[in-house]
C-alpha cells in the first residue's frame, strides 16, 4: 500500500473545467425577434 | 446611404454573405467601398450583439452565432453565398443550408 | 412763242416782252388822227370791225391830235388815251410816222396760250411779217402809259413814262407791278420793278431796281423782301435778254438753309425765242443757321454713348455742330440752265460758320441737279475749324452712282480720341455705302482702352435705313485696363448676331455683336490673368454682355487660381462692372479645395471683385479627406490682390453646419492661409461621421456627441503647411474592438491635412468594452501619416492594480490585424473576484502579467496571455456546491483541496476570444487549509491539512460566461495524477462535454 506521509512532493491535481454555454433552443426566438426588429443590420 | 446600395448588391451577387458566427463575409474579392461597407456594418451589428448577450447573460459570441444560425436559416437567398463554420464560402441552390451543430 | 415751260422761263419770257408791248401802244395811238382820219379811221376800224370813240382835236401837217381815245367794247375798252399827238414826217417815200405824244394811255392785254391777246387793238396790228420783230424808227413820248397784263401767272400792271427815238435812244421809265404770280410751283407776290428803259440802236436796256415781297418754291425756297438791280440788254427782236442780275433777300430759306439776308449778283441770259436761257453768278448768304429743332436734337441725341470709350467725344462733337449751324454764312457760283431740261449747279462752295467752321467744296463741277441727270457731285471738299474734326477728299455722284474717299483728322476731347481711316464711299442704285476702320482710345468703366479698332461697313439706303458691319469683323485693342485689369493686345471676330453688327429700326436701334473663341492674356493686380470664352455676346437693347463657356486662369506656377463659369452674365455703369454668373467652378491658388456649382452675383469695381452666392466645396486630394459640402453664403471679395472668402459649410444633405471658413490669399506672393472653424457637430441618429468623411467608416460607427475645434492651413509657393486642435467632451461610438463610451479629449494636429499630430495626444474613454467593460481609461497616442495610429501608452485602473497598453502602431487604412499588449501591475485577485462578482469564489494576491491581444474584423483574442502571483501569494477557496455528479475520489479530494488553499505561487496562461471562450490554464503549488472530506485515501490521515497540492486547471469558458456564470462551474473533470509522474506541463485532457445549463 501507498505510504502516506507528509509527502515530500505535492499532490498533483489536473482538472479540466468546461463551462459550456449551449445556447439552447430558447435564444433561437429572441434572435430571429431581434433580426426582425433590426432590418438595417441584416440588409438582403 | 450609397455604401448600402452597394452592399446589397454585393450580396445579390454573392460577393458577400451571411458567416454562422453572425457576421458578414467577403466572399469574393470587393472593391474598398463595399469591404468598408461590410466593417461598417459587422461593427453596429457587434454593438448591438455586446448589449443583446448582457442581456440574456450569454457570451457575445454564442449571441452572434445564434443570430448566425437565423441569418442562414431564413435569410439566405438562393445565389446568395454563406460561410459555415468550416471555413469554406457555399452558394446557397433550392436545398435548405445545414445548420451548424449549436443551432438545434 | 414757246409752249407752256417751267416756272423760272416763264416769269423771264414775258418780262422780255414788255418793251414790245410798249411799242404795240404807240402805233395805236399813231392811228388816231383828226377827223380826216377820222372818217378814214372809223372806216378803217369798221372793217376791222372795232368800235372806238374818240375826239380828234386837231390835225395838221405833221401833229395829230386825238382826246379821248377809246377803243374796243365802250363798257371795256382795250384801250383808253386822254390825248395823243401823231407827229407824221415826209420822207421820200411819203409820209412816215416821226413820233407820238400821248398821255393817260391805258392798254388791257392777256396771254392766252402763249400769244398777246390786245383785243380791238389786234384787228388794228399789221400782220406778223415773219421778220424778226424790231423797233419802228420813231419818237416816242409817253407820259404815264398804263398796260395791264392778264397772264397765267398773275396779273401785271406796267406803267411807262419816256420819249425818245424808239429805235435808237428812247429813254423812260418803266414801272412793272405783279401784285401776286404763280409759275412753275412758285408763289410770288408784291413785284416792283420801276426799270429806267433806255434803246439802242442794238439793244433796249433796262436797268433799275426790282423788289419782290416774297418767294416761296415748294419747301425749297422760302425768300422775303427780295431786292436786286437789273441792268438788262433786250435784243431789239425781244428774242434775247440778257445782262448782270443782283438781288438781296432779307430773311429767305433756300434748301432749307434759313439765311438773315441771301445774295445773289450774276448774269441772266434768256433766249425768249428757245424758251431757253442761263443764269449763272455768285449767291451768298448770311447769318443763316439750321433749324433750331435740328440743333436741340443734335445737342442731346449722343446720350446713347454714355460709359462707352466713345462718350467724351459725343458732346463737344455735337454741340460744334450745333454752333457752327447756328450762324454761318457761305457763298458759291451758281448756274442755273433752262430750256428743255434744267439743271442747277453751285460749285466753288465755301461756307463759313461764326464758330470758326470752313465748309469748301471746289476743284470740281460742284453740287448740282439736273432734270434728267438728277443729282450729282463732283469736286474736293474740306472741312475744318470750329472745333470740328478736319475733312478732305474727292467726291463724285452722277446720278446715284459714284465715289468718294475723304481723309478725317483724328478727333480729340477730354481724354478720348478717335481716329478715322480713310473712309471710301460708294454709291449705288440702291444707297450709299460708307467703310472705314475706327480706332479709338478712350475711357471704360473705371479704366481706359487704348487703340480699340474694327473696320466699319456703313451701308445708307435710299429710305434712310441705315447698318453697320453685316458681316464679321476683327476687333482689336493695344491695351484694355478695366477694375484693375489690364489686358494684353488682342484681335477677336465680331460678328453679328443678327443681320448686322447695329442697324436703324422704325423705333430706334437694334443688333447685337458676338466674338466666338474669345482669347484674352493680361495681367490682373499685378499676377498674369487669361480669360478664355467659347461665346461672349452683347445686344444693342440690352447693355451689357453674356459670356459662356468662360474659363479664367488668374497666377502664376502651382499658385494658379482657375475658374470656369458656365454662363456668365453682366453690364457696365460707371461704377464698373456686375452680373451674374452659374455653373462656376475653380480652385483658389494652392488651397487644396476644388469648388463647383457656383451660382451667384459678382460685381467688378476698381479693381475690387466682389461675388456672392452659393457654391459646393470637395477635397481636391485623390483620396478625399472629406465628402463634398456646400455654402449658401459664399462672399468672396478681390481687393489690392488680396482674395478673401468667407462662407459656412454646410453638409448637403442635412444641412448640417460643419465649419465656417475663412480664406486670405494674396495673389502677388500666392501665399495665403484658411481658418476653419468648427463651432460644434453633433452626431446621431441624424448625422453620421461616414456622411461627413470615409475615413472613419468601417472604423468607428453609431457615434453620439459632438466635436468642435479650429482647423488652420497656411501655404506659400513653397507648398502647403496646416494645424488644427479639435476637442470633444464625451463620444460614445462603437469601434471594431467594441462600443466605447465617454471618449473625451483634445487633439492637436501638426499636419490636419495629412491627419497628422504631435506626439503626446491624450484621450479618454469613460468605459471600453471588447469583451470585457474597462473604465476610466487613458490612451497617450500620436497619429501618423496614412492613417496610422501610434500608441505610446494606455492606462486603466483595473481590479486594484493597473493595466498598461504597450506602445504599438494600428494601421487604420488597411483592413489587417492591430496587435496591443496590455501589462497587467497590481491586479489584486480579491477585487478582481469581487468585481466580477465571482460569489462562490474567493481568493486573494496580487498578480502581475502581460495579456497580448490582437484585434481583427472578427474581434479581439488573447494569445498567451501570462499572469503571475507576486511574492507572497495568496488563497483561493472554492466554496460553490457541487453538481452531484459523481465526480469521483479525486474530484471530491480536489475540491475539498480546493475549499481553501493557500498557494505561494500562480500563474495564470490566457488564450481565447475576448468576446468568446477564453481558454485559461492556472497552474499553482499551494497547501490546503481545510481538512480533505470524502473517503479516505488508503493511509491517510484523517486531519489532513497542510498537504502539498499542485493544480494544474485548465478553464474552458466564454470570458463573458466566466464573467457571469462563473459562480456555477459545471462538470469539472480532471484527473488527479499523483505525484509520480512529475510531468511539468499537463497533459492534454480529453475533452468531456456535456450539455449543461
Amino acid at each position: 500500500c501507498i505510504q502516506v506521509k507528509a509527502p515530500e512532493k505535492p499532490i498533483e491535481i489536473n482538472l479540466n473545467v468546461n463551462v459550456k454555454q449551449e445556447v439552447v433552443v430558447r435564444l433561437q426566438k429572441d434572435a430571429q425577434e431581434f433580426i426582425t426588429e433590426n432590418p438595417e443590420l441584416f440588409p438582403q | 446611404q450609397a455604401g448600402d446600395a452597394a452592399l446589397t448588391a454585393a450580396i445579390a451577387a454573392g460577393q458577400v454573405g451571411e458567416q454562422s458566427d453572425g457576421y458578414l463575409g467577403v466572399a469574393k474579392p470587393v472593391g474598398a467601398d463595399v469591404r468598408a461597407a461590410v466593417e461598417s456594418l459587422n461593427i453596429k451589428r457587434r454593438a448591438a450583439y455586446t448589449d443583446q448577450a448582457a442581456k440574456h447573460g450569454v457570451a457575445l459570441r454564442e449571441w452572434a452565432a445564434t443570430v448566425g444560425c437565423q441569418t442562414l436559416r431564413g435569410r439566405v437567398k438562393p445565389g446568395q453565398a454563406y460561410l459555415l463554420p468550416d471555413g469554406v464560402w457555399r452558394v446557397k441552390d433550392s436545398s435548405p443550408i445545414a445548420l451548424p451543430a449549436n443551432c438545434g | 412763242m414757246a409752249g407752256e415751260t417751267p416756272s423760272m422761263r416763264k416769269r423771264l419770257a414775258w418780262l422780255a416782252l414788255l418793251p414790245g408791248l410798249l411799242l404795240l401802244l404807240l402805233l395805236a395811238l399813231w392811228l388816231a388822227r383828226k377827223p380826216i382820219v377820222a372818217h378814214f379811221v372809223d372806216r378803217a376800224l369798221a372793217d376791222r370791225g372795232v368800235a372806238a370813240r374818240y375826239r380828234i382835236t386837231g390835225v395838221g401837217p405833221f401833229v395829230q391830235r386825238i382826246e379821248n381815245l377809246s377803243l374796243g367794247d365802250a363798257a371795256a375798252p382795250d384801250l383808253v388815251a386822254d390825248w395823243a399827238e401823231i407827229r407824221i414826217g415826209w420822207g421820200v417815200d411819203g409820209p412816215y410816222l416821226a413820233g407820238v405824244t400821248a398821255s393817260g394811255a391805258r392798254l388791257r392785254g392777256r396771254i392766252v396760250d402763249g400769244a398777246l391777246r390786245l383785243g380791238a387793238v389786234d384787228e388794228l396790228l399789221p400782220p406778223p411779217s415773219g421778220k424778226p420783230f424790231a423797233l419802228p424808227d420813231m419818237d416816242a413820248d409817253l407820259r404815264d402809259a398804263r398796260m395791264a397784263l392778264e397772264t397765267p401767272a398773275g396779273r401785271v400792271g406796267l406803267v411807262l413814262d419816256g420819249k425818245g427815238r424808239l429805235n435808237r435812244d428812247f429813254r423812260g421809265r418803266l414801272m412793272v407791278h405783279v401784285p401776286r404770280f404763280a409759275a412753275g410751283g412758285c408763289q410770288g407776290a408784291g413785284l416792283l420793278a420801276p426799270v429806267d428803259i433806255v434803246t439802242g440802236e442794238a439793244d433796249i436796256r433796262l436797268r433799275g431796281p426790282v423788289d419782290l415781297g416774297g418767294l416761296r418754291c415748294g419747301e425749297a425756297v422760302r425768300l422775303d423782301q427780295l431786292s436786286g438791280r437789273a441792268d438788262l440788254v433786250l435784243g431789239t427782236a425781244l428774242d434775247s435778254l440778257r445782262g448782270p442780275v443782283s438781288l438781296l433777300a432779307e430773311k429767305g430759306e433756300l434748301a432749307g438753309v434759313a439765311a438773315k439776308q441771301w445774295r445773289f449778283a450774276g448774269r441772266m441770259e434768256a433766249d425768249i425765242g428757245a424758251a431757253s436761257g442761263r443764269i449763272s453768278g455768285d449767291i451768298g448768304f448770311v447769318e443763316a443757321a439750321a433749324p433750331a429743332g435740328w440743333r436741340d436734337a443734335l445737342a442731346t441725341a449722343p446720350t446713347g454713348l454714355d460709359g462707352s470709350p466713345a462718350g467724351p467725344l459725343a458732346p463737344p462733337l455735337a454741340e460744334a455742330l450745333a454752333r457752327a449751324a447756328g450762324n454761318f454764312g457761305g457763298k458759291g457760283r451758281v448756274a442755273v440752265r433752262y430750256g428743255k431740261a434744267i439743271d442747277l449747279n453751285i460749285a466753288d462752295i465755301a461756307v463759313a460758320s461764326a464758330s470758326g467752321a470752313r465748309l469748301a467744296l471746289a476743284d470740281g463741277k460742284g453740287f448740282g441737279w439736273s432734270s434728267d441727270k438728277g443729282v450729282f457731285l463732283d469736286g474736293a471738299l474740306q472741312l475744318a475749324g470750329g472745333g470740328l474734326p478736319a475733312v478732305a477728299g474727292r467726291m463724285t455722284l452722277a446720278g446715284d452712282v459714284g465715289q468718294g474717299r475723304f481723309t478725317v483728322a483724328p478727333y480729340a476731347a477730354r481724354d478720348a480720341r478717335l481716329a478715322l481711316a480713310p473712309v471710301l464711299i460708294a454709291a449705288g442704285p440702291n444707297g450709299y455705302r460708307l467703310r472705314t476702320a475706327a480706332t479709338l482710345d478712350g475711357p471704360l468703366g473705371d479704366g481706359r482702352v487704348r487703340g480699340l479698332s474694327l473696320p466699319l461697313d456703313i451701308r445708307l439706303a435710299i429710305n434712310g435705313a441705315w447698318s453697320v458691319n453685316p458681316a464679321c469683323a476683327p476687333l482689336a485693342f493695344e491695351s484694355l485696363a478695366v477694375a484693375g485689369l489690364a489686358l494684353a493686345p488682342a484681335s477677336l471676330p465680331l460678328c453679328p448676331k443678327g443681320d448686322a453688327l447695329v442697324a436703324s429700326r422704325r423705333n430706334g436701334v437694334a443688333g447685337g455683336g458676338a466674338i466666338r473663341g474669345l482669347r484674352l492674356s493680361g495681367r490682373m493686380s499685378g499676377s498674369p490673368l487669361t480669360m478664355a470664352s467659347r461665346s461672349f455676346g452683347f445686344d444693342i437693347g440690352t447693355p451689357g454682355f453674356t459670356a459662356d463657356a468662360v474659363a479664367v486662369r488668374l497666377g502664376q506656377g502651382d499658385a494658379v487660381s482657375r475658374l470656369d463659369i458656365a454662363r456668365l452674365a453682366g453690364r457696365t455703369d460707371p461704377g464698373g462692372l456686375g452680373g451674374t454668373f452659374t455653373g462656376a467652378a475653380g480652385k483658389i491658388a494652392a488651397v487644396p479645395l476644388l469648388l463647383s456649382e457656383g451660382a451667384g452675383r459678382w460685381r467688378l469695381a476698381n479693381a475690387d471683385l466682389a461675388i456672392d452666392g452659393s457654391i459646393a466645396v470637395a477635397d481636391e486630394a485623390a483620396e478625399p479627406r472629406f465628402n463634398p459640402l456646400r455654402s449658401d453664403d459664399v462672399r468672396l471679395t478681390l481687393i489690392d490682390g488680396t482674395v478673401r472668402a468667407t462662407g459656412q459649410l454646410r453638409e448637403p444633405a442635412t444641412n448640417v453646419a460643419v465649419a465656417s471658413v475663412a480664406i486670405d490669399h494674396d495673389l502677388g506672393r500666392s501665399s495665403g492661409e484658411a481658418e476653419l472653424d468648427v463651432a460644434g457637430i453633433t452626431f446621431g441618429p441624424a448625422l453620421q461621421p461616414e456622411q461627413l468623411t470615409r475615413l472613419t467608416l468601417g472604423v468607428v460607427a453609431n457615434v453620439a456627441g459632438s466635436v468642435s475645434g479650429r482647423g488652420h492651413i497656411g501655404w506659400t509657393e513653397a507648398g502647403v503647411a496646416s494645424t488644427g486642435t479639435f476637442r470633444t467632451d464625451s463620444l460614445d461610438l462603437a469601434a471594431a474592438f467594441g462600443p466605447v463610451k465617454g471618449l473625451s479629449g483634445e487633439i492637436h494636429f501638426s499636419d490636419l491635412l495629412g491627419l497628422e499630430t504631435p506626439p503626446g495626444q491624450e484621450v479618454r474613454l469613460a468605459e471600453v468594452n471588447p469583451g470585457v467593460a474597462v473604465e476610466a481609461g487613458v490612451v497617450r497616442y500620436r497619429l501618423l501619416a496614412g492613417q496610422q495610429v501610434q500608441i505610446e501608452g494606455g492606462r486603466w485602473p483595473f481590479s486594484g492594480g493597473e493595466l498598461f497598453l504597450e506602445p504599438t502602431t494600428l494601421d487604420f487604412a488597411r483592413p489587417v490585424e492591430r496587435r496591443m499588449t496590455f501589462r497587467v501591475e497590481g491586479l489584486d485577485a480579491a477585487q478582481f473576484i469581487q468585481r466580477f462578482d465571482f460569489d462562490n469564489i474567493a481568493g486573494t494576491g496580487i498578480f502581475d502579467g502581460t495579456l497580448p491581444m490582437v484585434f481583427d474584423d472578427a474581434g479581439g483574442r488573447i494569445e498567451n496571455g501570462r499572469l503571475l502571483v507576486r511574492r507572497g501569494g495568496g488563497t483561493l477557496a472554492y466554496v460553490g456546491e457541487l453538481s452531484n455528479e459523481d465526480l469521483g475520489t479525486y474530484g471530491k479530494m480536489a475540491f475539498d483541496a480546493l475549499k481553501s488553499i493557500r498557494y505561494d505561487n500562480l500563474a495564470i496562461a490566457l488564450n481565447g476570444n475576448l468576446d468568446g471562450e477564453i481558454v485559461s490554464e492556472i497552474l499553482f503549488t499551494g497547501i490546503n487549509e481545510q481538512p480533505l472530506g470524502g473517503e479516505r485515501l488508503e493511509g491517510m490521515a484523517k486531519e489532513l491539512t497542510g498537504l502539498p497540492f499542485k493544480f494544474n486547471i485548465t478553464v474552458r469558458a466564454p470570458f463573458r460566461g466566466l464573467v457571469s456564470t462563473a459562480s456555477n462551474f459545471v462538470d469539472p473533470t480532471g484527473l488527479i495524477r499523483n505525484q509520480g509522474k512529475g510531468d511539468s506541463n499537463p497533459p492534454v485532457q480529453a475533452q468531456e462535454s456535456e450539455d449543461k445549463r
